[in-house]
């Protein structure tokens, strides 16, 4: 008989607090798991350079709403923008290109704003990363070209089951009970690649468009041809670079300058997110607090199961010693079923910690657009399986001087 | 000789109060021989026979067992010896409950320098008659049938000495007497020296070479005179 033979008999033998054994540990590892991916997940969506946007000019109000409307389709805009300042922000020289838009309207529960046509030529919603209706790259049709015409957003369309040529009509607003736009048939001529960010959870019309619907009334149709009255939700706005691809360091005055005005205001992703991380960091850390101790109890779990385990087999100990077996065979035996649970353990955990998230991110993607991937591996799949395994030596190895003796 | 030994004490530290569990002042055996030795509970018989597999080193004298003295080996050294050279009866069988019959008779290979010789293995099974339990349960088999694994498992590395310890205590007189047969038999085949403790008369009678362990070992027959 070989020693794994001897080993893998023994396990069966005590299935029942090996497994229990293994069930604990993979249990503790898939929580750390999965509360580490999506912790680092969530960290790389709602910091990705802004979604692509340096800047958002809004009106003014809370910067975190604004956001939160501007590039993840949720909340409400706080007001409106004149065109006029728009157009004076975008003359400015550090600002590269801007793409205005207006929000207010929804279709099916799903966001329905109205875009610059330049959305999807020129926008990057990640580096160097344009829209797509590339059937390649999951996408079908074209962007809208016409003003009723529209453009969804690929888990829009997949959640609502759009097809090229569907038709809708928008609704005034984004509550349950909001009126309809009766009068304004939109037909779908494009669904955009998926991008796994929030603007797959949209669906997109000609700005113009948003002037014209029957029903906003004589001064909203007014915008549609003089610029002096024209209003918009906000513009997402590129700013230059600098050496390093750094964002030009002249934003901060822009900003200052901009935000001295009573009604608009100019806001950066990338500092407001933070904030928000912040603020809700306390809940992050009690889960990874809570993946911790439950690790470090499927640890605990390991001795005493290996413990147990060894003291059911005291007397099996002694007779392979009264066999012949070395002292140090007997000990590698140990460790050895003890670095077997423990690698099993890991497995099903790491397994299991990816499960979690796919399930999770299956959730997390429908209620926000932000994608977050079973396959993402985080410091804690890099650093669990060393340090599991270190702590099945350690728990293989502390018996060895209660029993092998 | 097979086994020779020379003033041997085993003393163990109780409190403050020196107890001697074995003094045997001489005491040899040779190859080949089958001796029962017999002697009251306690009287420091299966320590004995723990010195001999080298599971124990004395406090005092020489133990030399195949050529080998062993109170001079290291431990990792005696556990080769006992490895290849003596084979282990215990009183309640010890198997391994996991294993079957003929995973508990190869394990008896296992630790030795030969390989694992599967056929041999089940051979010797047959021999016992137990060809139908090759792959059964110690929890699957009699009292008896155990045993006979137990043996089958002592003698299948092909050691010099057989040590058995009360190897029919758990037996009821019929499997007592086939048992020891078929121990004797084996170990007469193999050429190997078997020492056998038991407390039952019948088992120690068939043996021409039999011991009274208060004879042997000194530090007992004292107290119990002073007892």
């Amino acid at each position: 008989m070989s020693l794994w033979q001897i080993i893998f008999r023994s396990l069966r033998q005590h299935w029942l607090s090996s497994g229990l054994a293994i069930l604990s540990i993979a249990l503790g590892v898939a929580l750390l798991i999965s509360v580490i991916s999506l912790r680092e997940q969530s960290h790389r969506n709602f910091t990705q350079e802004g979604l692509g946007v340096d800047a958002v000019l809004g009106p003014k109000g809370s910067p975190l709403q604004i956001v939160l409307n501007a590039l993840y389709h949720l909340e409400e805009m706080p007001g409106k923008i004149k065109w006029s300042y728009y157009a004076k922000v975008i003359k400015n020289p550090i600002v590269a290109d801007g793409i205005p838009f207006a929000t207010g309207h929804s279709y099916a529960g799903f966001r329905v704003n109205a875009i610059d046509g330049r959305f999807f030529t020129d926008f990057e919603y990640m580096l160097g990363k344009h829209f797509s209706f590339d059937h390649r790259d999951g996408g079908r049709g074209r962007a809208f070209q016409s003003r009723n015409e529209a453009v969804s957003g690929w888990a829009a369309a997949k959640a609502l089951g759009i097809r090229l040529g569907d038709t809708f009509n928008p609704v005034c607003g984004v509550n349950a009970g909001d009126p309809v736009h009766v009068n304004d048939t939109i037909t779908f001529t494009g669904i955009m690649a998926p991008t796994g960010t929030p603007h797959d959870r949209a669906i997109y019309i000609p700005l113009k468009t948003f002037y014209t619907i029957e029903g906003h009334g004589p001064e909203v149709s007014r915008m549609a041809v003089d610029e002096n009255y024209r209003e918009i939700s906000g513009a997402y706005l590129k700013i230059k670079r600098i050496r390093g691809n750094a964002i030009h360091p002249g934003i901060q005055d822009l900003k200052y300058n901009i935000n001295q005005s009573s009604s608009v205001q100019l806001v950066i992703p990338n500092e407001v997110l933070p904030r928000l991380f912040n603020i809700i960091g306390w809940v992050d850390h009690v889960l990874l607090a809570i993946a911790i101790l439950v690790t470090l109890m499927a640890a605990l779990f390991l001795f005493t199961a290996l413990f147990s385990a060894l003291h059911e087999r005291r007397r099996d100990i002694a007779l392979m010693r009264s066999l012949g077996a070395k002292r140090m065979t007997i000990f590698g035996l140990i460790i050895a079923e003890s670095i077997l649970i423990t690698i099993f353990g890991s497995i099903l955990g790491v397994c299991m910690g990816h499960g979690i998230v796919a399930i999770g991110s299956h959730f997390v993607n429908v209620e926000t657009g932000l994608h977050f991937s079973a396959y993402y591996l985080s410091r804690a799949d890099i650093f669990l399986m060393p340090s599991m395994l270190i702590m099945g030596l350690i728990a293989g190895y502390s018996p060895r001087f209660v029993h092998t003796n | 000789m097979t086994i020779t030994i020379d003033h041997l004490k085993v003393e163990y530290h109780n409190g403050g109060e020196l107890l001697t569990i074995l003094d045997i002042p001489f005491w040899h055996v040779k190859k080949g021989e089958q001796i029962s030795i017999s002697g009251p509970s306690g009287s420091g018989k299966s320590t004995l026979l723990h010195i001999i597999a080298g599971l124990l080193q004395p406090n005092k004298g020489s133990v030399q067992v195949c050529g080998q003295e062993l109170t001079q080996l290291g431990e990792v050294k005696r556990d080769r010896f006992r490895a290849k050279s003596i084979g282990y009866i215990f009183q309640n069988f010890n198997l391994l409950q996991g294993f079957t019959a003929l995973e508990n008779v190869l394990l008896g290979m296992t630790f030795s320098a030969e390989k694992p010789h599967r056929q041999a293995a089940i051979d010797l099974l047959k021999e016992m008659g137990l060809d139908n339990r090759l792959k059964h349960y110690p929890s699957q088999m009699s009292i008896g049938e155990q045993q006979r694994v137990a043996i089958a498992r002592a003698l299948v590395k092909k050691p010099d000495i057989i040590l058995a310890d009360e190897p029919t205590g758990s037996l009821d007189p019929l499997h007592t007497g086939s048992v020891i047969v078929k121990l004797r038999q084996a170990c007469e085949e193999q050429g190997c020296t078997l020492i056998i403790v038991s407390h039952e008369k019948e088992v120690v009678s068939a043996f021409e070479k039999q011991v009274c362990f208060l004879e042997l070992n000194r530090a007992f027959a004292e107290k119990e005179g002073a007892a």
